[in-house]
């Protein structure tokens, strides 16, 4: 055999073999248990029907539930692709100075529960909220003129939650587009403005489209922020609907609603798709290293700074001290007066040795799950973007898909697949890991998708001809290249994984207990003000973990 | 993955081995009591019987259910006692075999009423749905009295929804009866009554004066006296809805005796006095009810058809979906 | 002739770093003008501050007379008002448009009827040789059309001035020969000025009017390429610019029509056109200007022999010291054997 058939076949075999431990672990862990979902979506005491799904279109109130749930979506993934576009535009591109910590502002709710963060929105714009009553008090209203119960506050807040996700990716895109393309635009006499429309617009729009997808789908399966908000307006969405369904019990009609919303979360997949397939790919990290250009405001500056920490405070802050404050409170809702202060919660909770141990798993399942994540998903996405291996396009759409299926509906599929023989996860913490893995994995394909597809292939095959195998150069070359998508990613995980709750409920035991779980039981017996000490902990070991990080790391990798 | 979930499967079983070996009997608890009193609870229990490990699996009463029904389907419930405020389920949980009988000696003081005559569960928490009020709107002597006087107050009054709740759905099943009597729900739509989750969002919107009054548990407005909160309960004249939430073991348990003993121990005296400190109703005449509450014979209580309730529960909550929601 | 660009006392600093200090020059109507220098001399800032995409921190720069930018009179024309062409060294090249809206994009900018932009891109895509790939992405071209493409775009709207941030740098040895005689060729077709940045002694000296060689920010040398490349203002032109042979000598007396040199070994020569002090000096020649195998010269030893195609290099020794000398004569010398070197012409440089 002559050397180069020899180098030819090694490499085409390491791939495959790479392809299918990733097709064996999908098929393990996200397949399995999700068919059982299916199966069950299917089956009534006679056995195989439709009529679950029939039933589902024979209750108007159902209907109304899933158009509710299209319309809200797609409005809060409009705002969030909007104020996440921009954001990051100003703070990646212009200089406005204090960028990092306006970037740190605007991603802090992202570390704390939905539902504990819709509670402080409640808080504080609710009837009898504090800035309610502000208002009420400063024009002698008898009411305030918003309501945050109601299904614009159901798409203001699920947007508010929603945005870090466009954020982070992209300004992550935006900070890897080569700069001499946007100044060839400016010598081609486009103003600057003509210049963000007509080429940096373009060329982040497969992360603006990655992100927009990936917040379509955490709007669209979002349960506590709508259970929270719409519940008072009776205003339903399908995820509320499925769990009043798990409730009555309705196991099967509950399963086949879970199906319906995932199916829903599919479409928008497969116009992505469709979309991308048309165009030719974009390769933009060149090999020279890029030099970040900032768009210079002048006079503007000042105002403009100032209009993001608006944005900032109102979005992060506000609610964040919302939740500082409810965690100091004697009880929620008291009267602001120092009487009404106490410190008591914390030290409650921090002589709570299930609270450290909670700490501990948490920390534990949001390393794993980010870690294992980013791994497999930056190998799927190599295969169907870069090697563009058959059937590679499939793993990332079964990837991508568990996303819509909602946490309640993941942790039963986990409960219904682990608990038999011979792989028995149930009852203890791996079983929560096997949850993550299922609902985050699509995070790590959407984003590290939208940053292959922006490293040019000549890099990589530069490795190659310098006598690097394909894992080599996989370590070496494509790995660091994509280290900021991989590390946005990586947060985009870490960060919700770290307070998850809606899973972890349903499958945590004893010794396996994770902050969600405490803080939900806390909130759920009625101690929201110890809920809130507890999210406000969450938050500070995210704060922490991030300063220790950038120290590490020389400000290289934060969030 | 064969490798990684061979792995899984060996820690699985380390784990399984590492918790069996050590103590020689264990109890798997699911309840829905709040957790820091379960813990309590369990912590009690093992200085009285050592070499017996409690563990507590604790969520809302729903989400512990559901847990209960998916582990069924999966080969079997893996608790080996469960106590929850949703006494309905238990008839159906009984009416499944997913439930293992035992007449507890403890129990022979806790009233007929709250306990299973064929010994399957038994009621060991008294909790009470009655009208909380917010005292910085009601004055003394303006309270309302009875369940129709709840609805006067409008959307300035709230309710937990029977579709989360396990205590509100029993208060359905008292209130609608064995003759369909949806009219006072109907009444409340009307009034504009609001509808909330669970009750701590209840009582959490009745301290911050976003309700005047409302449908809630007792020892949660007990709970927030404690903490400063402008609010007071009454007891309805026409009754209150007294929730028994019971202990029972799961059939198939591989600790039968130590489940027993934990049950002895819920209803025993030193247990009941346990609750008590956290202002629940013990179910022993007994034991002395938290300061300023009545004992559980003083109560006057609507009676709830527990069974009928079990066998109708998707009916219930699909009315009352209707009737509230739509 | 006119000046189609005038930079005056340009000074840049990045923090306490400064990457142009005080950098003066013009170009003029139909000028190729490079910039010329090792990596990091400053030549790439000078360029991008003449562009408008960087901001200066002191100086004057004009184009086509009009002021275009002044912190001192606080005058800043942003690069798109500047009616410049550009060429970048990755050619930035929009990915996500065609060969043919690449290099229409000014056009359509500034609202040019179609059919003139039809014409426009008719005429540049035969002069670039781009013809049947209008309608093709960046991604499926080769590096030198893409280049080309880029080209195109910064002519379309017929600058009078172009900027270009050495554009042939990426492209292989073959294709980026080709390119310098097709960018001069086009330079003269086109009559536009052009302001070329590059590393390339070579590529700077086949292309350019006139070089402004650079170092540390500031330029050392201004002139024809001829010029600098024998008359050499110090030792860092002379080494950057062509091969040259570096000996310590010293100078120890005057001749007619020069200086005597002897080097370390003793070995004593003249050299022409040199006025230099006795003292220390630090020798300078060019390859071509030994010729071995005279009656005249010095002793020398041939060490070794490199064949070049049309030239012959050797390495001889004289002295103690070895020379690299470049020859085309027919005649053929073996390592080992000795002949004469004479030295046709030589600089001195202080050590």
């Amino acid at each position: 055999m002559n050397p180069d058939t020899a180098i030819t076949r090694r490499s085409i075999d390491v791939r495959y073999v790479f392809m299918a431990i990733v097709g064996l672990f999908f098929l393990a862990v996200i397949v399995y248990p999700l068919s059982l979902v299916m199966i069950k979506s299917f089956s009534s005491e006679a056995g195989f029907t439709l009529e679950n799904y029939a039933k589902i279109f024979s209750q108007d109130a159902n209907i109304r539930a899933l158009w509710n749930s299209v319309w809200v979506s797609c409005l809060s993934t409009l705002i969030c692709v909007a104020a996440g576009t921009i954001l990051a535009m100003l703070i990646v591109r212009t200089d406005i100075p204090y960028k990092s910590w306006l970037r740190m502002l605007l991603l802090l709710p992202y570390g704390i529960p939905p539902f504990i963060g819709a509670m402080a929105w409640a808080q504080l714009f609710g009837p009898v909220g504090y800035a309610s009553k502000l208002y009420m008090s400063i024009t002698g209203a008898m009411f305030a003129p918003w309501n945050i119960y109601s299904a614009a506050g159901v798409v203001l807040v699920l947007a508010v939650y929603q945005f870090p996700v466009v954020f982070i990716t992209v300004s992550g895109a935006l900070g890897r587009i080569d700069t001499s393309l946007e100044e060839a635009a400016r010598m081609s006499g486009a103003g600057p403005f003509r210049t963000l429309i007509d080429v940096t617009l373009p060329l982040i729009t497969p992360a603006i489209t990655a992100s927009a997808l990936l917040a379509f789908v955490g709007c669209i399966s979002n349960f506590g922020i709508p259970a929270l908000l719409g519940f008072r307006a009776r205003f339903f969405v399908l995820t509320t609907r499925i769990y009043s369904a798990l409730s009555i019990p309705d196991m099967p009609l509950a399963t086949a609603m879970a199906i319906l919303l995932a199916i829903i979360s599919g479409i928008p997949l497969i116009l992505e798709r469709r979309l991308e397939r048309g165009k030719s790919k974009y390769t933009v990290i060149a090999g020279k290293s890029v030099r970040p250009q900032t768009m210079s405001f002048g006079g503007w500056r000042i105002p403009v700074f100032i209009l993001v920490v608006l944005v900032a405070l109102f979005a992060g802050v506000v609610p964040l001290l919302s939740m500082l404050l409810t965690s100091f409170l004697k009880y929620w809702g008291a009267p602001l007066e120092l009487a009404n202060m106490t410190s008591s919660h914390y030290k409650y909770i921090l002589n709570l040795p299930m609270v450290t141990r909670a700490f501990r798993n948490s920390v534990f399942l949001a390393v794993s799950a980010a870690t294992i994540t980013m791994a497999v998903g930056a190998l799927v996405s190599y295969m169907s973007v870069r090697a563009k291996i058959k059937g590679a396009r499939t793993l990332d759409f079964i990837g991508t898909i568990p996303y819509a299926v909602p946490c309640t509906m993941v942790a039963i599929a986990m409960i219904l697949a682990w608990s038999r023989p011979p792989v028995v996860l149930y009852g203890t913490i791996w079983v929560i890991l096997a949850a993550y893995l299922v609902r985050y994995m699509p995070f790590s394909i959407r984003t590290t998708n939208a940053t292959l597809q922006q490293v040019h292939v000549s890099l990589e095959e530069a490795a190659r001809v310098s006598g690097a195998g394909w894992t080599q150069t996989m370590r070496d070359i494509v790995m660091p290249l994509i280290r900021p998508g991989l590390v946005a990613g990586w947060i985009l995980v870490f960060m919700p994984a770290l307070r998850e709750l809606t899973m972890s409920v349903l499958l945590w035991s004893q010794g396996a207990e994770t902050m969600g779980v405490v803080i939900y039981n806390m909130q759920d017996a009625g101690y929201t003000q110890i809920a809130a000490a507890l999210s406000t902990l969450v938050l500070l070991v995210i704060l922490a973990g991030n300063a220790v990080v950038r120290k590490l790391s020389k400000g290289e990798i934060s969030i | 993955m064969k490798k990684a979930s061979l792995i899984g499967l060996a820690l699985a079983l380390l784990l399984s081995i590492s918790t069996g070996v050590f103590a020689e009997s264990k109890v798997l608890l699911y309840t829905s009591v709040p957790l820091e009193l379960a813990t309590n609870f369990a912590d009690e229990f093992m200085k009285a019987n050592r070499g017996t490990k409690v563990e507590v699996f604790r969520a809302g009463s729903t989400d512990v259910v559901n847990k209960i029904w998916a582990e069924a389907e999966a080969g079997g419930v893996r608790a080996d006692v469960i106590w929850l405020a949703d006494a309905a389920s238990y008839y159906a949980f009984k009416d499944k075999g997913l439930l293992h009988p035992y007449k507890s000696p403890e129990a022979e003081l806790v009233p007929a009423a709250i306990k299973d005559a064929d010994g399957y569960f038994t009621g060991a928490r008294m909790i009470n749905m009655v009208i909380g009020i917010n005292t910085n709107f009601i004055k003394k002597g303006s309270e309302p009295t009875t369940w129709d006087d709840l609805l006067k107050f409008g959307p300035r009054a709230a309710m937990a929804d029977p579709l989360y709740s396990g205590s509100n759905f029993t208060v359905a099943a008292a209130f609608v009866g064995k003759d369909n009597g949806w009219s006072w729900y109907e009444k409340a739509r009307k009034a504009g009554t609001q509808v909330l989750r669970g009750n701590s969002d209840v009582s959490r919107g009745l301290a911050a004066g976003e309700f005047a009054a409302c449908m809630v548990l007792d020892y949660m407005i007990y709970d927030l006296q404690k903490s400063g909160a402008p609010v007071d309960f009454v007891w309805p004249t026409d009754g209150a809805v007294s929730i028994p939430s019971p202990v029972a073991i799961i059939k198939g348990s591989k600790n039968v005796e130590a489940s027993k003993a934990f049950v002895d121990f819920t209803l025993s005296k030193k247990g009941q006095e346990l609750l008590v400190k956290d202002g629940v109703i013990p179910v022993r005449p007994d034991v002395a009810p938290p300061k300023g509450m009545p004992t559980a014979d003083k109560i006057k209580m609507i009676p709830v058809p527990f069974q009928w309730a079990a066998d109708n529960a998707s009916t219930i909550r699909e009315t009352f979906e209707k009737i509230m929601h739509q | 002739m006119e000046e189609r660009i005038k930079v005056s006392n340009l000074v840049k600093r990045f923090g306490t770093f400064t990457a142009v200090d005080d950098v003066s020059f013009a170009v003029h109507e139909n000028e190729f003008f490079s910039l010329l220098g090792p990596s990091g001399c400053g030549k790439t800032t000078t360029l991008r501050c003449i562009s408008g995409l960087e901001q200066p921190t002191e100086g004057d720069i004009y184009i086509s007379g009009q002021l275009v930018t002044s912190p001192k009179r606080n005058v800043m024309v942003p690069p798109e008002r500047r009616g410049i062409g550009m060429v970048f060294q990755n050619y930035a090249v929009w990915p996500h448009m065609t060969v043919e809206q690449n290099m229409s994009y000014p056009l359509r900018l500034a609202k040019t009827p179609k059919e003139k932009i039809n014409r426009k891109m008719a005429y540049l895509l035969e002069l670039l040789e781009l013809q049947g790939l209008e309608k093709r992405f960046p991604s499926e071209l080769s590096g030198g059309q893409q280049q080309r493409v880029a080209l195109g775009r910064a002519l379309s709207t017929d600058p009078k001035v172009m900027l270009l941030d050495e554009p042939l740098s990426n492209l292989d040895a073959k294709l980026r020969e080709q390119m310098r005689f097709e960018l001069k060729d086009l330079q003269r077709k086109t009559g536009i000025s052009i302001l070329y940045v590059t590393h390339d002694q070579v590529e700077a000296m086949a292309m350019s009017d006139r070089v402004a060689v650079m170092k540390s920010g500031a330029v050392v040398q201004e002139g024809a390429p001829h010029d600098i490349y024998e008359k050499p203002k110090d030792k860092f032109v002379a080494d950057f610019i062509g091969t040259m042979n570096f000996v310590p000598c010293s100078v120890t007396g005057r001749t007619e029509q020069g200086v005597t040199i002897r080097l370390k070994s003793g070995v004593e020569f003249g050299i022409e056109g040199s006025s230099a002090h006795e003292g220390d000096y630090t020798l300078a020649i060019r390859p071509e200007d030994i010729i071995l195998g005279t009656e005249r010269g010095v002793e020398c030893e041939v060490d070794v022999r490199i064949f070049l195609g049309n030239v012959i290099e050797y390495r001889v020794r004289i002295g103690e010291d070895l020379f690299r000398v470049q020859t085309n004569s027919s005649m053929r010398l073996e390592p080992g054997d000795r002949t004469r070197a004479f030295i046709q012409n030589g600089l001195v440089f202080p050590k």
